[in-house]
């Protein structure tokens, strides 16, 4: 047994001795020369060099190191930074579309310097406006509350007394900021021609208390009828005394208000610039502050903007255009006929004729040759008198009179196209 | 001074090495070859251990692997056929396919602490295998057998009356009885437990140390060496009752 049983010269000490007999017989055994499948050995093998290629190519060391533009990359889209660059960059690019435009511009809009964008849409210039803004010759107690229904402004008032502070109306100012220039441009001219033309116009506005010019009681009416209603509201022809002044100023109209007036006395193409930007401080400091004084100091504004106002067909035919249904004609006392195109396209036509540079006339004439002369009716009530005399045409709404001069070829076509249009 | 050598010796060797790896040892070769031996002016240079080659080979070095793989694939092979039997000897592919390309895999976590490579390598086939065995429904019994009774042999053990082991060069009939112990021993494999089966063939097929033995399957040494008597004790009463009759006729 000791002879079989023999320990290896190598193994330690502790091994335990191996049996001879056994191993010649696993050395004999039929599989004793076994050896894996040629295949199988292969597949082990490039199993092992494909994990070690692909462990090469995807070791981070393989990599290139990224040059500095990539690691300035890196730095710079980091979340915190990339949040702060974004900051400046966006406040860099509202500076630089606000750059060299004056503070009142840059700064939101206000209600009524939204308003001033409106003469830019279809609404006129110019218009005989509300009673209470006839150029001088309308006595200022004449502003008694307007019979006209509020509701008739309801399609004209949105524009107008829309939420001031839509993006959408933001952008879109700054659109349309040089087509602004250039209407303000234009209407500096403009008013610049009429301030000449209306000078005693401004020296009566300016004599006038402000309490009578503007009660309390006509301003809601006014401003309820924005636009082109209000202009063709009848004349205060009631015989109701006129309202006591009032002891206090008058508590400033609202915003929409204000740009109702001067819509309504379709002076917004004529009101001056410096004028204009008072109204709007005076009114944005009334809006925050509620101060009498500053209250007072719209109404100023506004009245004189009304008193200045000049008449103008435009704002009639848009009236009419507004609310066909309620208007009529009639010619030498014939029953009134409603409205049609070809007397809608003989307003348009003294329109161009006359433009807006109607002179107020101190009284109001009282004869004139049958035939021609046009009454316009607003609900069965004559509010507009057109009559063509020899030199001019006069203007009459209520007591407010308003005359222009026309060389007689210009007379002659405007009656006879008159005669076509309403025979 | 490295000397020319003459292109039929490599031939020569080819020949030498695909007989003897096609014998048993001992087994008369047709051929005679007068191989001069040719000085060797300067020594081999000594393998690389497992340890330096998977190290080389988890720094990428494929070469480093096929090394180990030539060096291991034969004896692994062996080890997994015989510890799976012949019930799951179709096994046997899947097993050693598994355990290399958890090498493969496992190349980067790999560091040569305590165990030696070749323990690592058995350790990851003996585990795969008793995932087979249980897979297959058999019982994995590590305990089986396993008491801290110290194993002693039987005097009168049928196994005692053997032959010697063969000599390096077995005539014919020793050649002939032996190999029939192979074929009778695999039969013997089959009815050991599991545990002591890779014991037995660990220390005995594989040479390892009783130590590494204990590493590669996780128990303690004493609990190895038990095993290992046990399979050895079995074995060599199967052996000898089966291998009695021959007795006679191998004297």
């Amino acid at each position: 047994m000791s002879g079989d049983v023999r320990h290896d010269p190598g193994s330690p000490s502790r091994d335990d001795p191996r049996d001879e007999r056994l191993r010649a017989a696993l050395r004999h055994a039929p599989d004793a020369t076994l050896q894996p499948p040629a295949a199988l050995s292969e597949l082990i093998l490039k199993e092992a060099r494909t994990k070690l290629r692909d462990a090469a190519s995807s070791t981070p060391n393989a990599r290139p190191t990224p040059g500095p533009l990539a690691s300035l990359w890196d730095w710079l889209t980091r979340p915190a930074l990339a949040t702060g660059l974004a900051g400046v960059l966006a406040a860099t690019l509202v500076g630089l579309m606000w750059w060299d435009q004056p503070m009142d511009q840059a700064l939101p809009r206000r209600p009524e310097a939204q308003t001033a964008a409106v003469p830019a849409a279809p609404a006129p210039p110019t218009a005989p406006a509300a009673d209470a803004a006839a150029p001088g010759a309308a006595p200022a107690p004449a502003a008694a509350p307007a019979p006209v229904p509020a509701p008739s402004a309801q399609p004209v008032a949105p524009p107008a007394a829309a939420p001031q502070h839509k993006p959408e109306q933001k952008t879109d100012a700054l659109k349309s900021r040089a087509q602004d220039k250039a209407a303000a441009s234009r209407r500096e001219s403009e008013a610049a021609k009429e301030a000449g033309a209306q000078p005693q116009a401004q020296a009566e506005r300016a004599a006038k208390p402000l309490a009578p010019a503007e009660p309390q009681q006509p301003a809601p009416a006014v401003t309820a009828v924005p636009g082109f209603a209000g202009a063709m509201a009848p004349p205060a022809t009631s015989t109701a005394p006129a309202p006591a002044p009032a002891p206090a100023p008058a508590p400033a109209a609202p915003p929409h208000a204000v740009s109702n007036d001067r819509l309504a006395g379709g002076s917004g193409a004529a009101v001056p610039a410096a004028e204009s930007k008072r109204l709007r401080s005076a009114t944005a400091s009334a809006d925050n502050a509620t101060r009498p004084s500053a209250k007072v100091e719209v109404d100023e504004l506004r009245l004189g903007l009304q008193a200045t106002a000049g008449p103008g067909v435009q704002a009639l035919r848009a009236a009419i255009a507004l609310e066909p249904a309620r208007w009529s004609w009639q010619r030498g006392g014939s029953p009134a006929q409603p409205m049609n195109d070809a007397l809608y396209a003989w307003l348009a036509q003294l329109d161009t004729a006359t433009g807006t540079r109607w002179q107020a006339r101190a009284e109001r004439e009282t004869a004139a040759p049958l035939g021609r002369e046009l009454q316009l009716l607003r609900d069965g009530q004559v509010v507009h008198t057109l009559r063509i005399t020899g030199r001019s045409v006069l203007w009459a709404r209520g007591q407010a009179a308003w005359q222009i001069e026309l060389p007689a070829a210009s007379l002659a076509t405007l009656q006879a196209a008159l005669d076509n249009a309403a025979p | 001074m490295l000397t020319r050598t003459s292109p039929l010796i490599g031939v020569k060797r080819g020949v030498e090495n695909l007989w003897r790896a096609r014998h048993p040892v001992g087994a008369a070769r047709p051929y005679h070859f007068r191989m001069r031996q040719t000085p060797q002016p300067m020594s081999p240079a000594p393998e690389p251990p497992d340890e330096l080659l998977m190290s080389a080979y988890a720094g990428g070095d494929a070469a480093a692997f096929e090394r180990l793989y030539t060096r291991h694939q034969a004896g692994l092979y062996r080890y997994v056929r015989r510890l799976l039997g012949t019930a799951l000897a179709a096994q046997t592919d899947e097993v050693f396919q598994d355990t290399w390309l958890r090498v493969v895999h496992a190349r980067a976590q790999w560091e040569p602490q305590g165990a030696t490579f070749r323990t690592w390598l058995y350790t990851l086939a003996h585990h795969r295998v008793i995932d087979i065995w249980r897979r297959s429904g058999r019982e994995v019994s590590i305990s089986t057998d396993d008491d801290d009774t110290p194993w002693e042999p039987e005097a009168t053990a049928p196994w005692q009356q053997w032959p010697a082991a063969p000599s390096p060069a077995p005539h014919s009939e020793e050649l002939a009885f032996w190999r029939r112990a192979g074929e009778r021993l695999l039969h013997c494999l089959d009815e050991l437990p599991l545990a002591q089966r890779s014991a037995f063939l660990l220390h005995h097929d594989d040479d390892m140390p009783l130590a590494d033995v204990a590493r590669a399957l996780e128990v303690g040494f004493e609990t190895a060496k038990t095993r290992l008597r046990y399979a050895m004790s079995k074995l060599r009463t199967c052996m000898g009752a089966y291998l009695a009759p021959l007795q006679g006729e191998a004297r």
